[in-house]
């Protein structure tokens, strides 16, 4: 069934956004590619010359940050 | 679980080789890839309809999540042919009294409800009452840090004055027992159970 879904294209890959979770006051994306579930991307929300941009984490540690907060939402969902 | 650094091209590809395939690998973009190159400005996300199945994509990142925090120590993941189950330890609920861990995980039973888990042993230590009351604190935290329903302590030990301290203590926070600390009916608790049938803890 389709629904609405939002999306950005990177490197001509369509990736689903499937979540936000604010951490520490930073908004991180969690973006699939639309036809392989398996290809995810983990960026943050930034404001650069009063423009919000979608740019990649800093560290390794922040991407394991990010998966933590994750894993507490999502791990008890089904 | 396994990390692979390119620093060509900077993408970290972690990926892990004893869990089920379609959630093996994980990508995560680092610097100076094509995305951060480019500056996608939050205003280029667009709309449209899709077939994917969010929930299920979801699920797979949350897999696989759980997958990687496992090798780094600091989740749980168990499976077999029909059931998954995986929690994460926080790091910051992890508490040491007296050389003892107790880890705080949090996760959701059967009807929903959410909990609290204490893993650790409050006898069979040398826990002092002192000890105790930390430890008791830091419960009344994770109580309210985590909205717990409950919190289940289990204890393999024989020394059972130290768990009438540890009942008098809890009274003295305002609890009016420990059966919300304490259960019987889990696998583990069972297990416990076999393994110190005379301890009498569990009866």
């Amino acid at each position: 069934m389709e629904r609405d879904v939002l999306y950005i294209e990177i490197d001509g890959k369509n990736y689903i956004i499937v979540d936000k979770i604010n951490i520490n006051k930073i908004d991180y994306l969690y973006l699939s590619n639309e036809i392989d579930s398996t290809d995810f991307i983990v960026q943050k929300i930034s404001r650069e010359n009063e423009e919000e941009m979608i740019v990649n984490l800093d560290s390794s540690d922040e991407f394991d940050l990010a998966m933590i907060e994750f894993g507490k939402k999502h791990l008890n969902d089904n | 679980m396994e990390k692979y650094y390119r620093e060509n091209d900077e993408v970290i590809n972690i990926v892990n080789k004893h869990h089920d395939s379609r959630y093996g690998k994980i990508y995560v973009e680092s610097r100076n890839n094509s995305c951060m190159s480019r500056k996608c400005k939050l205003s280029e996300v667009k709309s449209k309809k899709s077939n994917v199945n969010v929930k299920e994509v979801l699920a797979v990142i949350a897999v696989a999540a759980t997958v990687m925090l496992a090798g780094m120590g600091i989740a749980s993941a168990t499976s077999n042919n029909d059931n998954t189950s995986m929690y994460v330890y926080d790091k910051s609920s992890s508490i040491d009294v007296d050389h003892d861990e107790f880890r705080f995980v949090t996760k959701t039973d059967d009807n929903g409800n959410r909990y609290t888990e204490i893993e650790g042993n409050i006898i069979g230590s040398d826990l002092s009452d002192f000890d105790i009351y930390c430890l008791l604190e830091r419960i009344g935290e994770s109580k309210k840090d985590y909205l717990a329903s409950k919190f289940i302590l289990y204890s393999d030990s024989e020394k059972t004055n130290y768990y009438q301290n540890f009942d008098m203590l809890i009274k003295s926070r305002g609890y009016e027992n420990y059966d919300d600390f304490i259960t019987t009916n889990s696998s583990r608790a069972q297990d416990m159970i076999k393994k110190n049938n005379d301890s009498g803890v569990f009866k």
